[in-house]
């Protein structure tokens, strides 16, 4: 034992010797002092003085409660969950391209305010995608004698008898309608998509639409009079039937668009600035849907042309040669970005999977990604896929996906 | 018993009861340790997390270590420098800008006493002229039994000042204890403190 034959300790050595100072804090190994003060009686008084002050130099602690020992573990504990999940490749999944399509994408920017809420002992803001036209509820059809259709598939097909009898649904049902068919006021046909659900339908006239998550589709039981009008918030794809004779025309809040006879994808979300209208193949015009829409400009668009309207200032932006493939995606299940930040693909998939983000502080919602999503898959399998590219976890608990910072390596200075 | 490397290895390897053996072991006293630098509990909590998130995060990548708390130590030490950064929106919080300040028994007791011996109020002075550094190293080696080198990496000093500053302290303290105290001493004693520290 080093205390024995050091027995020339001072006191000051003393109090600094690590067996020392477990005999006087922890009483470890007593029997050992005991020895060496028989040995060396003259350092008894030394041995004291040590001790005292070693009983001196104790830091006071304030009690820490066990609860909240717990709440600190149950983040660790979820954070380890989180972070051991097995983590999934990004599946690249091939486009397939379409022929003779044309896209009008009228997209609507959401402000998002956002709220702070306390989850443990982080702080969360809450990205609220409420859109006015965020049809909450059940995707129904509203037929035009009032009667109403709840559809329970995550995706439905309706297709609509030319001779506005009714409609087939998911090639099983059939729903009749009656309704006066000479009457002038016909009660229009509506198809409400809220978040979650996307339908394709074919209308009375034969033209095909894919219908998006949080979208509305109005239009009559059969077309009569000169044009074929139909009504849209949201986002749909159409492949128009050809009709000479009779123009279909796609309204919106604020333009109107004239199909002359071709396929096209309009997105129309209402709170957004911007109306983008992307056309694929053939031929449309995009017009201004106000009273001075008589003195405003028809834009006509060619293939591969990408009009912006801009609802403030009611200009129009037109970009040619653009990657059609880019804006039709969704129709088949896949999400695309480019350079979009992450704000708005968790925008975009709170409108496919109908659920909040809420996303912890320290999560750069503006930084940048690219990537294709395939939407047929879980909400649960995309989000990996998002985490596998961008610094983020999450966990899902009900309608709510929580996001958090993914933590940097942990710098240990030296 | 398992010894401390042996535990984190298997911590690294994401073993969840050696992350949980870890954090019950060690949460107290981290917990000591970082609320004597900023006495905000829920600021400190928040530090402790930021640790293990870290800690989690890196796995494998992390490097060795023989003694848990001491790194565990350090980590918190480099998060609340971090956090308080972060919070106070500057570019740097300096090392030298973490105060800690921490109560020897003492004080508290003699607060709570009404009339002090002259000998009392003797210690209980020279405990409180204890500089921040002072009270850091004599908190991590008496409290946390941590040798004089591990000291000197968390505190960025080196191992002959952290004796140095340990020494004097225990010497002022000594020569309370031993000799019979009068109060042109013990202002002796002051005077000596302020002009060396």
């Amino acid at each position: 034992m080093a205390a024995k034959k050091e027995h020339n300790y001072s006191i000051e050595e003393l109090t600094q010797d690590k067996k020392f100072i477990s005999w006087v804090k922890d009483g470890l190994n007593p029997e050992d002092w005991q020895q060496f003060i028989k040995e060396n009686p003259h350092k008894r008084k030394d041995i004291e003085t040590a001790r005292k002050i070693i009983n001196l130099l104790k830091t006071s602690e304030s009690p820490i409660a066990e609860g909240e020992v717990y709440a600190v573990w149950k983040n660790i504990n979820l954070f380890y969950s989180l972070y051991h999940k097995k983590q999934r490749n990004t599946v690249l999944k091939r486009m397939l391209r379409y022929a003779a399509v044309f896209i009008i994408a009228l997209s609507i920017g959401v402000t998002i305010p956002y709220f702070y809420s306390q989850l443990g002992n982080r702080q969360f803001s809450e990205l609220n995608i409420s859109d006015s036209d965020s049809y909450l509820g059940a995707a129904k059809i509203i037929l035009s004698d009032g009667e109403q259709v709840v559809l329970t598939e995550k995706e439905s097909s309706l297709l609509f008898n030319p001779d506005g009898a009714g409609v087939k649904i998911n090639n099983d049902s059939i729903v009749k309608q009656h309704y006066d068919r000479n009457s002038t006021e016909v009660q229009p046909i509506q198809i409400i998509m809220p978040f979650g659900k996307k339908s394709n339908l074919q209308l009375p006239d034969g033209t095909v639409v894919w219908l998006n998550a949080g979208s509305k589709l109005v239009f009559p039981p059969t077309f009569k009079g000169k044009h074929r009008r139909v009504y849209l918030k949201g986002e749909a794809f159409f492949k128009v039937a050809k009709n000479k004779q009779k123009p279909f025309v796609v309204s919106t809040n604020d333009i109107n668009i004239n199909v002359f006879g071709t396929e096209f994808n309009i997105r129309a979300n209402s709170s957004d600035n911007e109306i983008e209208v992307v056309l694929v193949e053939g031929e449309i015009s995009l017009k201004e849907n106000n009273i001075l829409s008589l003195l405003g400009k028809e834009i006509r668009l060619k293939p591969r042309q990408r009009a912006v309207y801009n609802r403030n200032n009611n200009t129009t932006d037109v970009t040619s040669n653009v990657d059609v493939d880019y804006y039709t995606s969704w129709t088949k299940g896949l999400l695309e970005f480019r350079q979009e930040s992450i704000v708005n693909v968790f925008r975009r998939l709170s409108r496919f999977y109908n659920i909040k983000f809420v996303a912890e502080r320290s999560v750069e919602l503006n930084k940048k990604i690219s990537g294709k999503l395939d939407l047929k898959e879980s909400l649960e399998d995309v989000l990996k896929v998002i985490s596998d590219a961008v610094p983020i976890t999450y966990k899902i608990e009900d309608d709510k996906v929580f996001v958090y910072g993914k933590l940097n390596y942990l710098p240990m200075r030296k | 018993m398992k010894g401390d490397s042996e535990i984190w290895e298997n911590f690294k390897n994401g073993d969840k009861s050696a992350l949980s053996y870890i954090y019950f072991q060690n949460f107290h006293s981290m917990f000591h340790y970082g609320i004597k630098f900023k006495n905000d509990s829920e600021f400190i909590k928040d530090c402790i997390q930021e640790v293990f998130f870290k800690l989690i995060k890196a796995g494998k990548r992390l490097g060795s270590t023989d003694n848990i708390r001491f790194y565990l130590f350090r980590a918190l030490k480099n998060s609340i420098l971090r956090e308080l950064e972060n919070s106070r929106k500057v570019d740097f919080v300096d090392e030298s800008r973490l105060k800690f300040e921490s109560h020897f028994s003492l004080e508290e007791e003699i607060l709570q006493k009404e009339k002090l011996s002259l000998q009392e109020k003797a210690l209980a002075d020279a405990l409180n002229n204890l500089s921040s550094r002072q009270r850091e190293i004599i908190y991590l080696k008496y409290e946390c039994g941590m040798e004089y080198s591990q000291i000197c990496e968390l505190m960025f000093i080196n191992t002959d000042s952290a004796r140095k500053l340990v020494f004097r302290a225990i010497r002022s303290l000594k020569e309370l204890i031993n000799k019979q105290i009068n109060s042109s001493i013990l202002f002796f004693i002051h005077l000596r403190r302020k002009h060396v520290l």
